[in-house]
């Protein structure tokens, strides 16, 4: 190290200048390196740089070389700044994290409350949202790349929901575009199924041969249909059987496969079990049994429709090729379809659409998308007052941490840094709230079931805590921590360094501008509490009314049970006679009053059947169109149901179709039809057929409970034959017993013909208010819910709020006023919360209450029950958790309160 | 416990360049021909991830260099046994013929 000792040279100054520079460049840079780790990184690169320097001295290959250091003395901005963004950020995220944890710990009630409030309101959204998933994964369970299957819908100039016959689905997937993988038919089926027991009712698809393949499903046994399937079409019949039925009705034999099985009356042979997880692709079904459609012919019996292009009977997915959109598939289709409509006179004005499968209006896709919809408002509502609740809390702890705040402020925290700490304190509770309401969720996922309607088709919804699940999850709680954090955390970064460090540990006034905060959110809190409550209110006194609701007939106590002939292969005069055979069988069972069978039993759900009929004697308006529903009831049925018959008389045995063609009238027909006449003897003319009327019955409800009087017809079983019908009994007291009768009886006429659906008579009119049912308990455990949250919100502030005057009180107190006055001062303020939140939750629940008026039985929008009884109990629950903390406020000692101060 | 993710090539030659004796942010600089912006928040964030650890020279021979002294990193356990996992990585790759790809001598 001579050099320093020795006088400078010109080119030694410029290089120690030099050194000075990049010295320089590090000193600069000091600033930009966090911290905590400020010293260790100036000393890292001094040490560094010097170290070089004098290495590149000793060697000295030119003053370039030394130059060639500047570049790395940037390098060491770039680590101090990369410093900065990782090593600080980590620490300050461990840092706050463990001050949060503290919090949380130090404070348990507080913490209780705020994660079972987030929790409860998480825990109702994650619960509807399996639903939602549940339903709309449904149809593609066990199906490999189900996102590439859409749903391919028939559609006329005004419609959008119909299916394809066998020869244009053979067509379309003949003349299949490039965008498009493969085409699947099938058509829903129930069945009568027999081994070698009872025959009984199973559920299945007649599907096409490519079916299996290309939805990717293996089998758990044997085979299943593949394309050699659809050239069968007579003898040789296969079946392929559910992983569940294989396991419910074979106790899954694994000789199963090669068993002969008998369907619809026909024998088949049974080829494999499809894997546990494929359930069919009917919506919300899960399906026992899958037979090709090429024998569909011997399995219906409704003639060959494989052959004919008329008739659209077959549901159609189509498998997209990977990558390719609905829209192109759609223009792709569109041509093909033109090119069928030009070809066959069939398909004149056909085209096609295609659908997600969710929203497939053959599949009732609308409808079920908007009762969810519902269901998600619903819920969101519930965690929107959650949060309301937990923002409340927070801005309740923010102001006795006001003073925390300013002396961090003085000190030099920056308010971005302030946010991010109490930031991350609301994300701790909201984390913990998730994980309760995935808890909560897990709980309750399965009361879906009570939502399903009792109809006699398995459907299956089960929802599980899948990824998508989770992910919505996640969603909920980050955005309940932007709903219920940032507002408190911004308001508690701004306060006032001077001021809040002058203030006391209590002032005699409480902060003007975090009080109305609150306040507002105890207003919106109670305001839509009361919307969801009226709300329920409403649903809970129509389900009354509809339970009071006079449906028309008197039986209570009965049997109710399915029979289909066709299947068993009955033609018309054989199948007249079984049912004789079997209402004289029925009727002369001990404890029988009456027995008959009907079409179709009042207030079940499905559509009625109409007819467009024309009435002698009765002109109608211009453009009046008669339009008349009705039943094909058995003899007796009057009787049966305990319908009163106002005139004439009742079908009997004898109405057959070699008889005269008669009907029964309602009041309602009889009235509007008859104006002034004897209906008795009155004609109807249906179609080319002409009916006289030989008695009229008692208006009654026939599809809906809600329905108004409509005109109706009875017409007699024999001379309108169908071979489906239900079996109505009329038992003298409980029907305990009576449907292990009938199975016997029936067994006895024909072991091929199963009852099913049997239910009694109260199950059944379950099924009528069940729509009300569902609602009300939805809307009502919801509606509960928001209460506890509200009352929980009011409490809180109130005892917040209270606590915050503690020395006013104390002064006023001093100062003479009695408890009572205390009392009142307290609760005069919650009061008057809670009248602002009601009377905007009156507004709103005014203008929402409409949306859904369709809905309610005999009871107006405005229902004063609702509306008063639920406000009465908001007050009284209001006044209840206001006056505990008025009164822990009137037991102030004034001594106390004001040494305080 | 699970098992870390595979270290990322930089940060592989970095340790095994402190492996093979270059214990300075210069030397590691020029054993692997990173720059000093990469080499040393890599440093940092392989000390962190436990592979290295970290100290300052011995004081008296700095004063006697007439410098500050310098930061010195070591191969900790972890940090030999994450490079010979990743090492054993790199031989597993077989033997491939580039000529087909047409690479110019410079690029190769």
């Amino acid at each position: 190290m001579n050099a320093h000792d020795e006088p400078r040279s010109r080119p030694e100054r410029r290089r120690s200048r030099l050194l000075r520079l990049l010295l320089g460049i590090v000193d600069a840079g000091t600033w930009l390196a966090p911290e905590s780790r400020r010293r260790d990184w100036r000393q890292q690169w001094r040490g560094d740089l010097m170290h070089e320097w004098q290495r590149r001295t000793a060697h000295p290959r030119g003053l370039g070389d030394r130059a060639s250091l500047l570049p790395h003395a940037a390098g060491a901005l770039r680590h101090a700044f990369w410093l900065r963004m990782h090593v600080r950020r980590l620490e300050m995220i461990t840092q706050d994290l463990r001050y949060g944890w503290r919090l949380m710990v130090r404070k348990p009630a507080f913490t209780a409350i705020a994660v079972l409030t987030l929790g409860l309101g998480i825990g109702a959204n994650v619960t509807m949202f399996s639903w939602i998933d549940a339903s709309l994964r449904r149809q593609m369970r066990g199906v490999a790349y189900p996102e590439r299957f859409v749903a391919l819908n028939g559609t006329t100039r005004t419609r959008a929901d119909l299916g394809f016959s066998y020869p244009d689905f053979v067509d379309y997937r003949a003349q299949k575009p490039d965008s498009v993988d493969d085409l699947v038919a099938f058509s829903f089926a129930p069945m009568n199924l027999r081994t070698d027991g009872d025959p009984q009712r199973a559920f299945g698809q007649l599907v096409s041969g490519n079916y299996f393949g290309a939805l990717g499903v293996a089998p758990a046994l044997g085979r299943l249909l593949g394309p050699e399937d659809d050239r069968v079409r007579d003898g040789g019949a296969v079946a392929v059987l559910s992983h569940t039925f294989w396991q419910r009705r074979f106790g899954s034999d694994p000789a199963v496969v090669g068993r002969p099985v008998t369907l619809n009356g026909r024998s088949f042979t049974i080829i494999g079990v499809a894997p546990p997880a494929f359930r069919g692709t009917e919506p919300y079904l899960s399906l026992d049994v899958w037979v090709p459609l090429a024998i569909e012919a011997s399995l219906i019996g409704d003639g060959d429709r494989l052959g004919r292009r008329g008739v659209s009977w077959l549901e159609v997915l189509v498998k997209l090729k990977p990558g390719v959109t609905i829209a192109r598939a759609q223009r792709d289709l569109d041509v093909v379809a033109a090119g069928l409509a030009s070809a066959y006179p069939q398909d004149l004005g056909r085209g096609v659409a295609l659908f997600e499968l969710w929203r497939a209006p053959a599949s009732g896709g609308p409808m079920v998308a908007a009762a969810m919809g519902v269901q998600m408002a619903v819920a969101g509502v519930v965690l929107l007052i959650a949060c309301a609740n937990v923002a409340n809390l927070l801005i309740a702890r923010a102001a006795g941490r006001r003073r925390e705040t300013a002396v961090r402020l003085s000190l030099g925290a920056s308010r971005r840094r302030l946010v991010q700490q109490l930031l991350t304190e609301s994300t701790l509770l909201a984390t913990a709230g998730g994980v309760v309401g995935l808890g909560l969720a897990y709980v309750t996922k399965d009361a879906v079931r009570w939502f399903i309607p009792p109809i006699p088709v398995p459907v299956v919804i089960d929802p599980s805590l899948n990824g998508s699940v989770l992910v919505f999850a996640l969603i909920a709680t980050v955005a309940s921590v932007v709903a219920f954090g940032l507002v408190p955390a911004l308001q508690g970064s701004l306060s006032s360094v001077a001021a809040a460090l002058k203030e006391a540990a209590g002032t005699l006034t409480a902060s003007p501008r975090s009080g109305r905060v609150r306040q507002a959110l105890v207003i919106v809190q109670v305001a839509l509490s009361l919307m969801l409550l009226i709300s329920a209110g409403l649903f809970m006194r129509s389900l009354v009314k509809a339970q009071a609701t006079d449906p028309g007939f008197s039986m209570r106590t009965g049997v109710l049970a399915s029979l289909d002939l066709l299947p068993a292969g009955y033609d018309q005069t054989r199948g007249s006679a079984f049912y004789r055979d079997l209402l004289a069988r029925v009727r002369v069972l001990p404890g029988v009053e009456a027995a008959s069978t009907a079409a179709k039993v009042p207030l079940s759900f499905g559509g009625a059947g109409s007819f467009l009929v024309k009435i002698d004697g009765y002109t109608p308006a211009a453009n009046e169109q008669i339009d008349v529903w009705y039943n094909r009831v058995g003899s007796d049925y009057l009787k049966t149901m305990g319908i009163p018959l106002l005139a004439g008389r009742e079908f009997t045995d004898r109405d057959t179709p070699g008889m005269p063609a008669v009907a029964i009238a309602n009041e309602t027909l009889a009235r509007r039809y008859f104006a002034g006449r004897d209906p008795i003897g009155g004609r109807v003319r249906i179609g080319t057929t002409t009916v006289e009327i030989v008695g009229v019955a008692r208006d009654g409800k026939y599809q809906l409970i809600t329905e108004s009087p409509r005109p109706f017809l009875y017409v007699p079983a024999p001379q309108w034959y169908r071979p489906d019908s239900v079996l109505i009994v009329r038992t003298a007291g409980s029907p305990a017993g009576m449907p292990a009768r009938l199975h016997d009886i029936a067994r006895a006429l024909d072991a091929n013909v199963p009852l099913f659906d049997v239910r009694t008579t109260a199950q059944h009119l379950e099924i009528a208010t069940f729509m009300q049912r569902m609602i009300a308990t939805l809307l009502g455990a919801f509606g509960a819910l928001a209460l506890v949250l509200a009352t929980v919100g009011l409490y809180a502030v109130i005892a917040a709020i209270a606590a915050q005057r503690t020395p006013e009180i104390g002064m006023r107190i001093a100062l003479g006023a009695t408890p009572r006055d205390i009392v009142s001062l307290i609760l005069r303020q919650g009061l008057g919360m809670t009248a602002s939140g009601i009377a905007i939750g009156l507004a709103g629940s005014l203008a929402a209450t409409r949306l859904f008026r369709s809905l309610l039985i005999g009871v107006s929008t405005t229902d004063l029950a609702s509306f008063g009884g639920t406000t009465f109990l908001l007050v009284a629950v209001a006044i209840a958790a206001a006056y505990i903390p008025a009164r822990r406020a009137a037991a102030t000692d004034p001594i106390e309160a004001l040494r305080t101060e | 416990m699970r098992k870390p993710p595979p270290l990322a090539f930089g940060h592989v030659s970095i340790l095994h360049a402190v492996a093979d004796g270059n214990r300075f942010g210069f030397d590691i600089m020029d054993a692997t021909g990173l720059t000093s912006g990469t080499v040393y928040p890599t440093l940092d964030k392989l000390e962190s991830l436990g592979y290295l650890a970290s100290h300052w020279e011995d004081a008296r021979v700095a004063r006697r260099d007439k410098r500050p002294p310098r930061r010195y990193f070591d191969l900790t356990p972890a940090g030999a046994a994450a490079l010979a996992d990743a090492l054993k990585r790199y031989k597993n790759l077989k033997p491939v013929s580039l000529a087909a790809w047409k690479i110019r001598p410079s690029e190769a």
